[in-house]
């Protein structure tokens, strides 16, 4: 019964796991003692971890649709050469840029970096993205612009000794557990100062100094709105300002008409409760912003960062322990996706694709002399690319864009319109359906490899069984694939596939397995002997000066209207993950959860004679879908909230495809909706 | 009375036939309980993070296989198990779980009883203190009186061997080879040990005020309500439980291609603080909030069972807190509990 040290497949928290093996069986997973993580506990999903891996639903082998429509078994040498030869076709016919890649942030690094390596080297194209465009996106984007790295600036330990935690945007005990616990600590035992602003009513919120409930998408006004109380009290860090950013008489002017009145007028907080959030934030010794797709999925998501970076320099707030500005990342590689440069504009480490030096480096690394230079398809565009006939191939790996992507209807049409269309996956998935080739792939118990969590600390996944059925690692396909296309990926392990990482990316330059092995590392770590980074911008900033960028609010793409009359967002469950294709088989966490549900407040319910627990119709201008009303007091009225995991009433029906026009993530975080009882 | 030299406890496990399960280090240093072999022995005075009690029932086991309406019941092969280094807390959790599955109601519960009665537990005892651990009425030394077969309790680099049933002595004569006779100043020397081994064990945590405060329903449901905002309701305490009993039953389901039907029928772990545990198929919860559903595990275990077995039911080992991901656990309710309804001093 061998017990083997892994990493958590759920969030980016990534917590030390033990999966138990009975015969090629996981029979249980249990908390490692030693996770920095962790230290010795686990959320309900990370008990949960092995409940999917050994279910009879696993794909099991490769499928391939037949004339008449249906899937029939084939074997690996068959798909293989089917997906080569008909994405070369399209290419021939249509141009190199008329296939896509779909990267997951549920791979591995190694994986991660094999898929963008044969987008670009094998198949010519940038067209490589994955679900990092949907939830962090503007991240890059926002704290690249102002800070120069677009990570968590801290680590997860640093939560408990915050003097001061600002969480917007994040239901953090129940998207990061372990995570949230800690900022329940720092309130229980360090007496931190804890501020949300969120619409809904959290678990957190009973340990909150603070609760500001804002209306979705206004959240430029009420930073400005805290960023105008702070330096028209003097509270801003002045000496910070002065030696370590720049721009900072554009935002004096730009924040200077967010009086507490105007906000309250625009956001619906109240403005004492502003003045006081300003008060707290700026004058505690220590401050750490938390936020996740509360910011950042919005059609203002980049503008929204880059105005919780402003509030973090306005009162030096970062560059040192326990202060900083923390997206946390939603899944568990999402970090390391990124970074393996899973994305159109830049290869692994962020080194940008339109730059000829970092072009040259890795085509002499890859042996060619032909990698495309120009950026490529972000995932939000392919799909509307397939969806205008331009883009004829499209290769998934580890994604399901058909509950996960916003428009869904949209997003169908869009894949149905795709001449091919390969998906590999460990289970049938909505999206899978579609296909025209299935590929079995492994889960992380039956592989090994690495994950970054959200505090860019390097994991390593650990092989607890061997492959289920017929499945292969997803690396093992990638390889396939090259090689059958006659590249010499002679890859023997992950650990080879780390050592050209290694090579090619400066911020992971100091890593390899046999450090990995015995201790995880936070990046940048430039060389073999440096110990890894705790926390960002000590002393500088990566891009040198801190950059204030100042935006004025903007409204979100949809507003209620005389028949659209409510605000609907959107979010998550403590008890299912992404688009539930592993916890819905899991027993007791599909047990917990396994209906879908509208959060409606008690006045809006009791106008529209909505009793809780009755069947609803919810609708928007893009579809509509039928599910249980909870009404409740935890939500502001005029708002609505709908959980994203379930399928049988897929919340991005009715969600709306917008996207800000520079990160390109849409706006799953409010739309015009009416809610109607069924008649 | 036997003597077993330290060098001598590996050799001795080694040479046994059948499942030996220790406490073992893994890859990262995390003590648990596996086989033998999966792990470096460990004999300091550490509690692995799963108990024992997971070797007789592990958080995920196949009941049956059926096809179509036939089912097979799924047998454990009659092989010989061992448990070595139970310490303790965890001996008195084992003895609470055999009163459960296989006396409890009049059932006996067949799973757990095949693997039980092919068990020999050798447990491990030394009078240093234990992490967490704490006295309480089923736990009241590191040096436990009765429920081993045998029991090593640790005598300056060496082992006292106390027999303590027919199968633990056979096991002896069958290995004499590892044992020696104990003299009689060994015996002095365990006599000390018993007493520190009992002084030892940490009895700041007042378990038995608690006790008397729920039996008197002096408890308030605002006190409950005010630690539940702590609960992430991860289920690690009942997880890690050595007497958290509760399993769910599903089944794993295989379609063939003609709709016919096989798979296996399954339990798995089970906790009562998630809210489905009780939920009905209406949709009505008896314990709908989460406090009523800590106050559930902690009541049951330090007040109803006294009822239904005539014992509390938390053999003190601390797993609850030290998994526990904001430090809650049974330890930090007793001591709040106390803190604000004992009526008695301190």
């Amino acid at each position: 019964m061998p017990q083997i040290l892994t990493t958590c497949i759920y969030c980016g928290c990534g917590c030390g796991l033990y999966l138990n093996v009975v015969k090629n069986n996981i029979i249980g997973s249990f908390p490692s003692s030693e996770s920095e993580v962790s230290q010795g506990s686990l959320c309900v999903k990370g008990w949960h971890a092995h409940d999917f891996i050994n279910h009879p639903d696993r794909l099991k082998t490769p499928l391939i649709r037949s004339s008449n429509g249906e899937f029939r078994q084939a074997d690996w040498p068959e798909a293989i050469n089917l997906i080569t030869s008909k994405l070369t076709q399209l290419q021939d016919e249509n141009g190199k840029d008329s296939i896509a890649f779909f990267s997951s942030a549920k791979c591995t690094n190694e994986e991660n970096f094999l898929m963008m390596k044969l987008a670009r080297q094998v198949f010519k194209t940038n067209n490589i993205d994955h679900c990092a465009r949907l939830c962090h996106a503007s991240t890059v984007l926002g704290l690249s612009a102002t800070f120069g790295s677009a990570a968590m600036t801290n680590s997860i330990s640093e939560f408990e000794n915050a003097e001061c935690i600002l969480i917007t945007g994040s239901n953090t005990t129940e998207q990061h557990p372990l995570i949230g616990s800690r900022i329940i600590k720092a309130v229980k035992n360090n007496n931190a100062h804890l501020i949300i602003v969120d619409p809904r009513e959290l678990r957190l919120s009973k340990f909150a100094t603070l609760h500001l409930k804002q209306k979705p998408g206004t959240d430029v006004a009420w930073l400005n709105g805290i960023m105008h109380i702070i330096i028209s009290n003097n509270w801003h860090d002045k000496e910070f300002i002065n030696k370590r950013c720049e721009g900072f008489d554009e935002l004096k002017s730009i924040v200077a008409k967010y009086t507490p009145e105007y906000v309250e007028s625009i956001t619906g907080i109240r403005q004492d409760d502003l003045v006081n959030a300003a008060n707290i934030y700026s004058k505690s010794k220590s401050a750490m912003i938390v936020y996740s797709m509360g910011i950042t999925q919005h059609t203002t998501g980049v503008d929204n960062v880059k105005s919780c970076a402003n509030l973090a320099m306005l009162t030096g707030n970062i560059g040192k322990l326990y202060s900083g500005v923390n997206p946390l990342r939603g899944q568990n590689n999402v970090q390391g996706a990124c970074d393996m440069g899973a994305l159109p504009n830049v290869y692994s480490g962020y080194q940008k694709v339109t730059d000829p030096d970092i072009k040259n480096k890795f085509e002499t690394k890859w042996n060619i002399n032909n990698l495309p230079s120009d950026a490529g398809l972000s995932v939000t565009a392919a799909i509307n690319m397939a969806y205008s006939n331009n883009l004829k191939g499209l290769y998934i790996m580890g994604e399901n864009p058909m509950v996960s992507d916003p428009n869904i209807n949209h997003v169908k049409q869009a894949l149905n319109k795709l001449e091919f269309l390969v998906v590999q996956d460990i289970f049938m998935s909505e999206t899978a359906e579609l296909a025209d080739v299935v590929l079995p792939a492994c889960s992380f118990a039956e592989k090994e490899g690495t994950f970054t969590n959200t505090e860019r600390r390097i994991l390593k996944i650990r092989k607890a069984i061997e492959p289920l059925h017929n499945s292969i690692e997803d690396w093992k396909i990638l390889c396939k694939i090259a090689k059958s296309l006659g590249y010499n990926w002679d890859y023997d392990s992950p650990s080879e596939i780390m050592d050209e990482i290694v090579e090619l990316t400066p911020i992971y330059s100091g890593v390899n397995y046999n450090r990995l092995e015995n201790d995880s590392i936070q990046w940048p770590c430039t060389d073999i002997n440096h110990p890894g980074t705790k926390f960002l911008h000590k002393d500088k900033f990566s891009k040198g000066k801190g950059s204030f960028q100042p935006v004025d609010y903007k409204l979100p793409d949809e507003i209620p209207d005389n028949e659209y009359d409510l605000i609907l967002t959107t979010g998550r469950l403590y008890w299912h993950f992404h688009t539930r294709t592993m916890t819905s088989r899991s027993h007791i966490l599909e047990r917990e959860s396994p209906h879908c549900f509208v959060e409606i407040n008690y006045n809006d319910a009791k106008l529209r004679n909505i009793k809780d627990g009755q069947d609803v119709k919810v609708c928007t201008k893009r579809g509509e879908i039928t599910l249980k009303a909870k009404v409740t007091d935890k939500i502001l009225e005029g708002i609505l909230f709908i959980p994203f995991h379930f399928v049988e009433a897929a919340a991005n029906i009715l969600t709306n495809d917008a996207l800000d026009p520079q990160a390109e993530i849409p706006e799953y975080k409010t739309c015009a909706a009416k809610i109607l009882t069924l008649t | 009375m036997y003597i077993i030299e330290a060098r001598n406890i590996y050799p001795f496990l080694n040479s046994l036939k059948g499942d030996v399960y220790a406490p073992i280090k893994l890859s990262d240093n995390t003590v648990s309980y596996g086989l033998l072999n999966d792990g470096e022995l460990v004999l300091e005075a550490i509690l692995p993070v799963i108990s024992p009690a997971a070797v007789l029932f592990p958080q995920k086991e196949k009941l049956l296989y059926f096809e179509s309406t036939q089912f097979n019941e799924i047998t454990n092969i009659n092989k010989n198990l061992y448990l070595f280094g139970v310490r303790s807390c965890d001996l008195a959790g084992i003895i609470y779980t055999d009163k459960f599955f296989c006396e409890h109601a009049g059932y006996c519960d067949n799973y757990y009883y095949q693997k039980r009665s092919n068990t020999v537990v050798i447990s491990l005892a030394s009078d240093q203190i234990i992490n967490n651990t704490f006295k309480t009425p089923i736990h009241f030394s590191y040096i436990s009186e009765s429920g081993f077969d045998l029991q090593f309790i640790f005598i300056e680099q060496k082992y006292f061997v106390d027999v303590g049933t027919p199968k633990g002595q056979e096991l002896i004569d069958n290995n004499i080879q590892f044992f020696n006779s104990a003299s009689n100043k060994d015996l002095e020397i365990l006599d000390k040990i018993k007493l520190t081994a009992k002084n030892n064990l940490p009895s700041d945590i007042p378990v038995d005020k608690a006790i008397k405060i729920l039996i008197n329903n002096q408890d308030e449901e605002s006190f409950w309500e005010e630690i539940s905002y702590m609960c992430i309701e991860c289920g690690g305490c009942s997880y890690s439980c050595p007497t958290c009993t509760c399993f769910t039953i599903y089944d794993l389901v295989y379609s063939t291609e003609n709709n016919f039907k096989s798979g296996y029928r399954c339990r798995s772990w089970d906790s009562c603080i998630y809210s489905s545990f009780t939920r009905e198929t209406s949709g009505h919860n008896q314990r709908n909030k989460q406090y009523k559903r800590i106050r559930n595990w902690v009541t049951h275990k330090l007040k109803d069972n006294i009822k239904t077995f005539g014992k509390v039911s938390c053999s003190g080992c601390g797993r609850c807190y030290s998994s526990c991901p904001t430090q809650l656990g049974i330890i930090t309710i007793i001591n709040n509990l106390v803190d604000k309804f004992s009526t008695e001093g301190q």
